[in-house]
């Protein structure tokens, strides 16, 4: 069996939104029980990340430091914008997908573990999938 | 009929000039000016602005190249001063900051010199409110320092005018110029950007200037308005076209309105190159008088001669402000020679004198009060709300 | 007299202007969309120059730069840039200024000087044309061709002055996106809203003309038209007076709000005197514009108000266009000239008076056809 479900939402600039409780919901209106589930952006300067939120520190870090690691330079060969140049990397090197186990019709994670949607180019309207598969 | 038969406040005001300026200057020393704004001020100033309305927006673009080029050894004068903006007083007061985006109220050491005689008109103390909220500081240029532009700026430069009968306004003119001028050899010297020595120099090249135009060159330029004078009124000119570049254009404007306030002529202005595009284009040619300012040392006096030449072939009267020599032009037009000034930033303080001369006799001879003063319909306003009473905003 | 007995090159352009938009925008696009990133982060001013209409077209769109981009804009008069600014406002980095420069031909001789001159001393240029061809094209490091079609009319423009009005506003949001002084929703919100902008004007052509016809009937015998406006609607104000010399050669003037009332408030027989005034609520200085408004009407001068509000704001014998207000108000000058437009096109087709003086030889001779290529002098100063 599978459900995939489109979600709409407005970023901000270099966001990190939690997505996590509409994976839940999804997965609880597929039935499913034991399977997986597939969340992803279908834009290449934006990610979906596994996060483990410790508080706000984390997720101001971890922008932070993609900053600082794919800075907004203006020699990329890519031209449209130095934000948007380095926003088609980090999508790029911190994927657009994840994948989690679904058991026991619940996401298979550490307590504090939650997906998140990486805006690198925002803010935006941006759509994300998720795709639960299973019995 | 001789010139000299006539007379009136505007014509007085012109005829005394030199002598007038002469009296400002005896006041308006470098002393002066470090009394009214002290030299620590001036020294850090990053950014001038300068606004006022007609008459002293006319002198801000005037006096705009003097605290930008800080010279008078080379013919444009090259020595960086201090960057400087000749604003639109309704730009300035509602619009810059309004947005997002570039805000120069907020550039770091802003100095602004609001210039209004009177001192009461709302849109310079709108201006001198507004940067005062914004940190920056405020210099009034006013022959009023117990009026309000005083009250709301946090310096004051006391101007002294000669008086003379309500008229329109060459005196308050040619001291606004004179003032800002010295004021930006001033800052220069304050700056460090001109020695003491350059600075005096400045000013006495200034002076020397004025003086150049001495009885004989005012009775020429007198007797020449004069006949000019007559000669459009013999051939209705109704419409008056002015042309100047750069420091020349504040002539242009500031002889657009003389005509309006003396006999309330249509009149427009533009610079060399764009009245080719446009003002070139009028129709009923044959009552249009086409006033250039074109000095041989400004850098556009080649496009200047060109349009002159273009002028000349469609116009019946075309005359010219220069101290070039005559035999430049096409013998249509009518020369205003002019005396040599040192550097071409020095010529929007004497070089309206022709226009103005004009003006005054096409004013005798219409008979028409100055400013519609009591006439209608203008005198149903009153001052309403279009100078004093206008309502100030800080936006 | 039927309006529809009466026809003129302005009035044809005013009824298409959004056509022209539509085309406009997908040939610009690309263009500016490849602007460098680093000559864009290199400017630390901009200088944007040009003749007439485009000289226009660069002060309706200096609040658009400043606004979206966050620079100091100067708009400045091309023999100004060519002949009299200082060379160190033109120099190499830190303070190499991107220099934007606008001629429909291409072929002005100012603009090709001023060109010449600020690529000398290491500014950064864009040439905005019709002919990438041209010399203003070749002497710029980048060019817009704006493409309007050949067949188009364009004299007196008004086409050409919303085209070279659009590719600087395109340019002021390919800056504001690369520098990211504008965030990716406004970036499209604002393309979005300059894509329909003008159609939602024209809707009320019919209305408009209408009325055009009407005043144009009543205007056409005064004096002088005098034009009103502030900041980017001073462009309106001084585009609407340069139509009234193009089309049918008229005496005309304009100022701002406020200088208006120091200086045209004195011009004798105001009541044969048409006053224009662009008056928009959204603006900071509206206040001003209504003292303005009301002085006009005391000295009973006939007057068109152009605005984005409700006409009861104005006194009743004036007569008020009001035009869609923009999302975003640096758009304003696209429509704003439209009503005018059409009262000058209409009182040149009721006097039969050809436009450009067509109908005066002196105006075909050889000095006046030489007169834009300047005797073909360049000088670089």
């Amino acid at each position: 069996m599978v459900l995939i479900k489109e979600f709409e939402i407005t970023t901000g600039r270099d966001s990190l939104q939690c997505i996590t409780s509409a994976v839940k919901e999804t997965i609880k209106e597929s039935g499913i029980i034991n399977g997986i589930v597939t969340v992803e952006v279908p834009h290449t300067t934006a990610g979906v990340l596994k996060i483990t939120s410790c508080g706000k520190e984390v997720t101001d870090d971890i922008v932070r430091e993609m900053r600082r690691l794919i800075p907004a330079r203006i020699n990329y060969y890519h031209q449209d914008s130095p934000e948007n140049a380095a926003a088609h990397i980090k999508s790029s090197l911190f994927g657009t997908s994840v994948s989690l186990i679904v058991k026991d019709g619940k996401l298979l994670r550490e307590e504090k573990q939650n997906i998140y949607l990486a805006e690198y180019d925002g803010p935006r309207n941006r759509t994300y999938c998720v795709c639960v598969t299973g019995e | 009929m001789n010139h000299k038969d006539y007379t009136s406040s505007l014509l007085e005001q012109i005829r005394n000039s030199v002598r007038d300026i002469n009296t400002i200057a005896e006041n308006e020393t470098f002393e002066f000016f470090e009394k009214c704004v002290p030299y620590e001020v001036v020294k850090s100033v990053g950014n001038v602005f300068i606004t006022g309305c007609g008459d002293s927006y006319c002198a801000a673009i005037a006096t705009k190249p003097v605290f930008e080029n800080a010279d008078t050894s080379t013919k444009t004068g090259m020595v960086p001063g201090t960057p400087t903006m000749a604003c639109r007083n309704i730009e300035f007061s509602r619009y810059q900051n309004t947005y997002s985006g570039w805000n120069p109220l907020t550039l770091d050491r802003n100095l602004l010199c609001a210039i209004s005689i009177s001192g009461s008109p709302a849109r310079p103390n709108e201006a001198a409110m507004r940067m005062n909220e914004h940190g920056g500081k405020t210099v009034a240029f006013t022959a009023n320092p117990e009026g309000k532009l005083a009250q709301n700026c946090q310096y004051v430069i006391p101007m002294t005018l000669p008086p003379y009968d309500l008229a329109p306004n060459v005196t308050s003119y040619y001291s606004s110029v004179f003032s800002l001028m010295m004021f930006g050899f001033y800052m220069s010297k304050a700056k460090k950007q001109l020695t003491a020595e350059q600075a005096e120099a400045c000013r006495k090249g200034l002076l020397e200037y004025v003086d150049s135009y001495d009885e004989k060159v005012m009775d020429e330029l007198s007797q020449k308005a004069f006949d000019l004078a007559r000669q459009w009124e013999e051939d209705k000119v109704d419409c008056m076209d002015f042309i100047g570049d750069g420091p020349d254009y504040a002539t242009a404007f500031f002889g657009s309105a003389k005509m309006v306030e003396a006999f309330g002529g249509l009149t427009t202005n533009d610079d060399s190159e764009d009245w080719c595009h446009i003002n070139y284009f009028l129709r009923d040619t044959d009552h249009i008088g086409t006033f250039f300012v074109a000095n041989e040392d400004s850098p556009a006096f080649s496009r200047e001669l060109e349009t002159i030449a273009v002028a000349c072939s469609v116009r019946k009267h075309v005359a010219v402000i220069t101290d070039a020599d005559e035999k430049l032009f096409p013998e249509k037009a009518v020369i205003f020679k002019v005396p040599k000034a040192k550097a071409v930033w020095m010529h929007p303080l004497m070089e309206h004198i022709p226009m103005d001369f004009v003006a005054g006799y096409i004013g005798c001879w219409r008979g028409l009060r100055p400013f519609r003063n009591n006439e209608e319909p203008q005198c149903r306003d009153g001052d309403a709300a279009r100078f004093r009473a206008s309502k100030i905003e800080i936006i | 007299m039927n309006r529809n007995e009466f026809e003129n090159s302005l009035l044809r352009q005013a009824r298409r202007l959004q056509e022209y938009v539509d085309i406009v925008y997908k040939n610009v696009l690309p263009q500016a969309d490849r602007l460098p990133v680093k000559e864009i982060w290199d400017a630390q001013k901009i200088f944007i120059s040009g003749c007439g209409d485009s000289w226009m077209a660069g002060i309706a769109a200096k609040p658009a730069f400043e606004s979206i981009t966050g620079i100091e804009t100067n708009v400045i008069r091309a023999i100004e840039l060519s002949r009299i600014l200082s060379k160190k406002n033109l120099g190499y980095s830190p303070n190499t200024p991107l220099v934007i420069l606008i001629s429909y031909s291409g072929t002005a001789a100012r603009v090709v000087e001023c060109a010449k001159r600020c690529s000398k001393y290491g500014a950064n240029t864009i040439a905005i044309t019709n002919n990438p061809e041209s010399p203003l094209a070749e002497n710029c490091r980048y060019c817009i061709d704006v493409g309007l079609p050949a067949d188009g009319e364009y004299q007196p423009g008004a086409t050409t002055y919303n085209a070279s009005m659009l590719a600087l506003f395109l340019i002021a949001l390919r800056i504001g996106r690369v520098r990211n002084t504008i965030t990716p929703l406004e970036y499209d919100d604002m393309h979005a809203e300059l894509l329909s902008f003008v159609g939602e004007c024209q809707k009320k052509n019919d209305e408009f003309e209408e009325r055009a016809f009407a005043i144009a009937e009543k205007w056409k015998d005064l004096k002088a038209e005098d034009f009103i406006g502030d900041y980017g609607d001073y462009a309106t104000a001084f585009f609407g007076s340069a139509k009234v010399i193009e089309c049918f050669g008229g005496y005309t003037t304009y100022d701002d709000s406020e200088d208006w009332c120091h200086i045209n408030y004195f011009l004798v027989e105001p009541e044969k005197i048409g006053r224009v005034v662009i008056a928009n609520k959204s603006t900071p200085s509206f206040g001003r514009l209504l003292e303005t408004i009301e002085a006009i009407r005391k000295i009973e001068s006939p007057c068109i108000i152009v605005t984005d509000t409700d006409k009861n704001e104005f006194p009743e014998s004036m007569e008020v266009f009001t035009i869609p207000s923009p999302k975003y108000f640096w758009m304003a000058p696209l429509t704003e000239h439209i009503p005018f437009d059409m009262v000058a096109g209409y009182i040149a087709a009721l006097k039969g008076i050809p436009s450009f003086r067509a109908d005066d030889e002196r105006y075909s001779s050889e000095i006046s056809t030489q007169r834009l290529k300047s005797g073909t002098e360049i000088v670089i100063i």
